[in-house]
């Protein structure tokens, strides 16, 4: 229909002022050296070469970092989602709602409420104090950091793979234990390879926050550390070097588009509507 | 047995989830400034809240931004929704707009969000509310678009043509037919629109000025100044409105079902 | 006679104290083909899942082989079961799938590749192994999940509704393939369908059901030629049935004329429904007809015409060959043959008092009941299987009465017993003795409280209307 397809074209020149633009806008800023107009490449030869190689180790520390998160939420995550989808529809609506809730409040409540708990005189040194132990330096250090990723992502990790495993249908565990697979094979080769979709959403979806953040180092790790998403902060905000900051954005970017084209790879059977959400 | 250490894993793991909350409702009734004695129950800082104009500005910012946000992009959302839907001929262009329009969904907020304040600072804009606004729709209008888009697929290709053939106009067919079929997405996307708006720090972090902050913007900074009793108020607060919130709703599609 | 492979007694289940399967017993032998058949809800998808072991029963036992397997877990019975969506693992290919029971049994690979590749072969697949389940048609994924059932190498199949996903054709073709897979595999297959025409293509054995309860177990043949009662026979296909009385045997009385028939008298009543199957049904001259009737309508129905013709009120469905007119008036002519006797549906009809209070009381006894009609003076309808019978005396009954006369049917004794002066038909699956005293109660479910003769007429439609539309 004609008359309908014009309506789009107002969002079109949006999306090329609000979204294009601003990407070719870095794009430029990082091919050019700081207060010149050249085209050079020098932005990313001093990102892989540079004299202490800093921002290859930021880039391995952050990688690291968020993949331990993710490791971990996906361990913890699992057996919540396998045991919540196993329970009476009514129960397992109710402690899915209970899962979500926490993510519909502020990120940065979430995360500073950690602090209260972990701080030098927060509740838990003061029960160690209390049982005649030695109060201990809990904030300000990487597994503070990875506890509020855990923390803040979780719910990220538990609920695609849920989606997922709600969706098996009973019969197909049934057959299995009829053709005479026990209950552990019966998941192992049956329920877990039915969630590999869901896992790899998940996976997506607390890898990239995590590997981006940077109010959770800085809150939870004191800003000792530099993580990619602090280096890009500091580059902007601190030291105003834009070019050096747009060439580690587009190269976290680029990171990030390759890692979820490669986890894309393995989900060749998965539903693509529901990756998503 | 294991039915019970199963129930018991979920419980613990909800545990690690509340307890730091519940921590915060707790400090907020306390009397003393930190949190280090318990200093008898009061209400203080709950009045504090109130009557602090800093909080209030940024209260008054987020619902003003939120509130703005959600509902200019849910009509362009929709709007444009409808017309990449009607792209179907042009398969190709379809799917570039549709890619171009994720580009913010898979994007990390800190790229977005840098990347929106490279072009206001190019055009020399004065960074605050408008510059926040306008890019919290930019965030919103993807969202929404890839809420209403499976709804207008869904539906009957033939629904508009045999609205018209019955003699409707295509704007008449456009607001009778189309909109009850996608509306329930058009909510959904809307929905969305306003929570991720009023949960947003990084790309308002990066686009905003002058005086200007939203409650996310306060928290990070009163959270690096250490910890202040307000915010313990404020956020306890904040999970009693979401919780009011989630059982209303709850209750409602309940009741929806049950009149079903 | 063959041995007998699965013997179910008395069985039981019930959800949330809702009998879904009522007190059934049946037996199947072995390399038997028994269909389940009935409408959706009559509980024959739960006896399959008794007998695969999906779901335990509340009373009653299930023998295999003589041997109680109650407690068996399903991959503990030589039973599997070919599920009504198929239940294909996805994630696996064709060969995989077939595979799988024997992976899990850690049968050596040359052993599996053996195998599979011939249940390919049974179900006409070879060549298909490569294949992702999903691309495969309704047909082939159905063959896919018979081969893996087979696989397994179960004693019996069970299958549960296996054809009713698949569009007519292949519906037609899939049950010729699965009477060959049956003959060829010679393993026992009980089947679960509300098909009547599948049920009597393909099966030995029909098992009829209804809420629960089994109301025939017969081959196709005397199904079909000898139902029960006017249920078996409507569900079974397209049928007239009318009321006739039968004063003795082999003479039968409806419509105002006496018919010869082959049946013989029932010993208890003279009250008798006639079935006459459409398709037996001829046309002769209207002169000298003993049943002249009016062509009412015609429908073409490719094969056949299907007409309906009026005698006397009474309306005829007729399927013919012959080429009538509308209005014609013609003579209908059946032989002694096409006249097939049933039991009419045996009811005690008591007269009784009921007060507001969930009270009823007859025959000097007063029962709990639900009725929230007006009046006092009703009906209470009993069926002859819903007595509770007890010893004489037993403080738990609250009738007594006196067995005048006892006749034995399949499976069960019927008599009819004298209790003040009323005679009351019972039915139990213990022996009676004549002259036995009974004590009898009647659970509230099982008492219908009407207000007149009337009303058990509707009450009766109404039930045949609600099943039919289950199906």
């Amino acid at each position: 229909m004609k008359t309908t397809r014009i309506l789009g074209i107002p969002y079109y020149v949006w999306m090329a002022i609000f979204i294009v633009l601003p990407l070719v806008l870095m794009l430029v800023l990082s091919l050019q050296a700081r207060g010149s107009d050249d085209w050079t490449l020098d932005n990313f030869k001093n990102f892989f070469a540079s004299e202490n190689g800093m921002y290859m180790r930021i880039i391995s520390d952050s990688t690291v970092l968020a993949g331990y998160s993710t490791v971990l939420c996906l361990l913890i995550g699992y057996p919540v989602a396998y045991f919540v989808s196993k329970l009476p529809s009514r129960q397992s609506s109710f402690f899915l709602i209970m899962l979500v809730l926490p993510t519909w409040l502020n990120f940065l409540l979430r995360t500073y409420s950690w602090m209260n708990l972990l701080g030098k005189n927060g509740l838990i040194n003061k029960f160690l104090v209390f049982f005649g132990l030695k109060p201990m330096n809990l904030l300000y250090n990487n597994g503070a950091i990875l506890l509020g990723m855990v923390y803040n992502f979780l719910p990220f990790m538990v609920y695609p793979i849920y989606s997922v495993m709600a969706k098996i249908k009973p019969t197909f565990l049934e057959a299995a234990r009829d053709l005479g697979a026990s209950e552990f094979q019966a998941f192992w080769k049956i329920t877990f390879p039915l969630t590999i979709p869901g896992i790899i959403t998940g996976i997506m979806m607390v890898f990239m926050p995590a590997v981006s953040t940077f109010v959770i180092p800085e809150l939870l790790g004191g800003g000792q550390r530099m993580y990619i998403g602090n280096l890009i902060q500091h580059q902007f905000l601190q030291s105003g070097d834009w070019n050096m900051g747009s060439a580690v954005s587009i190269l976290m970017m680029a990171m990030i588009l390759v890692a979820m084209f490669i986890l894309n790879k393995f989900d060749a059977t998965g539903d693509k509507e529901d990756a998503l959400w | 047995m294991v039915k019970k250490l199963q129930n018991l894993y979920i419980y613990l793991v909800l545990v690690f989830l509340y307890a730091p909350i519940l921590v915060l409702a707790v400090y907020s009734f306390n009397a003393s400034k930190s949190n280090r004695v318990w200093g008898g129950f009061s209400l203080k800082w709950y009045v504090a809240l109130f009557s602090d104009r800093e909080i209030m500005s940024a209260l008054y910012y987020t619902l003003m931004c939120a509130i703005a946000a959600t509902v200019v992009s849910t009509i362009i959302g929709t709007i444009s929704a409808i017309g990449m839907h009607a792209l179907n001929d042009f398969p190709r262009i379809k799917a570039f707009a549709l890619n171009i329009n994720y580009l913010p969904v898979i994007n990390p907020d800190i790229v977005t969000g840098i990347s929106l304040m490279l072009v206001f600072s190019f055009a020399s804009a004065r960074m605050g509310f408008v510059t926040m606004l306008i890019s919290h729709i930019t965030f919103c209008v993807p969202y929404v678009v890839l809420s209403v888009l499976p709804k207008l697929n869904q539906m009957d290709k033939h629904l508009i043509e045999a609205a018209m053939d019955l003699g409707a106009s295509p704007m008449f067919a456009l607001r009778k037919i189309v909109l009850p079929e996608i509306y329930s997405g058009i909510v959904t996307g809307a929905l969305l629109a306003f929570t991720l708006s009023i949960d947003d720090f990084v790309i308002s972090f990066f686009n905003t000025g002058s005086g200007v902050s939203n409650l996310s913007i306060f928290i990070y900074s009163a959270a690096r100044r250490g910890i202040s009793p307000e915010v313990n108020a404020l956020s306890t607060l904040m999970v009693l409105c979401v919780s009011i919130l989630l059982v209303v709703a709850n209750l409602r599609s309940g009741k929806e079902i049950a009149s079903k | 006679m063959k041995d007998t492979i699965i013997e179910v007694r008395e069985l039981l289940k019930e959800y949330g104290g809702e009998a879904v399967v009522n007190y059934i017993s049946f037996s199947v032998a072995e390399g038997e083909f028994v269909t389940l058949l009935g409408p959706s809800g009559c509980g024959k998808t739960t006896i399959l899942r008794l007998l695969a072991g999906f779901e335990k029963p509340t009373g009653g036992d299930i023998f295999l082989y003589g041997k109680k397997i109650n407690d068996m877990l399903p991959f503990e019975r030589p039973v599997n079961t070919v599920f009504q969506n198929y239940a294909l693992f996805p994630h696996l290919n064709v060969y995989e799938n077939i595979a799988f029971p024997l992976k899990i049994k850690k049968l050596p690979k040359k052993t599996i590749e053996e195998k599979v590749s011939y249940y390919l072969e049974v179900v006409n697949l070879t060549g298909f192994g490569k294949r992702d389940v999903e691309s495969l048609s309704g047909g082939q994924q159905q063959r896919v999940a018979i081969a893996r059932a087979l696989a397994n190498e179960p004693k019996v199949l069970l299958l549960d509704e296996p054809l009713s996903a698949l569009d007519l054709k292949l519906r037609k073709e899939m049950q010729n393939e699965l009477k060959r897979i049956q003959q060829e595999v010679e393993i026992t297959f009980i089947y679960v369908t509300h098909d009547q025409e599948e049920a009597l293509s393909l099966s030995d054995k029909v098992i009829v059901m209804r809420k629960g309860e089994i109301l025939q177990i017969g081959s196709p043949i005397d199904i079909y030629n000898e139902p029960i009662n006017a249920y078996v026979a409507g569900f079974i296909g397209e049928s007239n049935i009318i009321d006739g009385t039968m004063s003795r045997s082999y003479e039968v009385d409806f419509l105002g004329k006496a018919f010869m028939c082959v049946d013989r008298k029932f010993p208890e009543t003279n009250q008798v429904k006639v079935l006459i199957r459409p398709e037996d049904i001829g046309f002769s001259a209207i002169e000298g007809s003993k049943l002249p009737a009016t062509i009412k309508s015609v429908t073409f129905k490719g094969v056949h015409y299907e007409y309906t013709a009026e005698v006397d009120g009474f309306i005829f469905l007729i399927h013919s060959t012959i080429s009538k007119q509308e209005g014609e008036a013609v003579g209908l002519t059946f032989t002694p043959n096409d006249i097939h006797i049933m039991r009419a549906e045996q009811r005690n009809i008591i007269p009784a008092l009921v007060d507001n209070n969930g009270h009823v009381e007859f025959l000097g006894g007063v029962f709990e009941c639900e009725y929230d009609g007006e009046g006092t003076d009703v009906l209470a309808v009993i069926k002859p299987a819903d007595w509770i019978i007890y010893p004489p005396g037993d403080p738990s009954a609250k009738l007594h009465a006196v067995i005048q006369n006892i006749s034995y049917h399949s499976e069960r004794y019927e008599c009819v017993a004298r209790c003040q002066d009323s005679d009351l038909m019972i039915e139990s699956i213990s022996p009676l003795k004549m002259g036995e005293v009974l004590g009898l109660d009647v659970h509230s479910d099982d008492i219908a409280i009407i207000r007149d003769e009337q009303a058990l007429e509707d009450m009766d439609n109404e039930d045949i209307d609600e099943e039919e539309r289950d199906v």
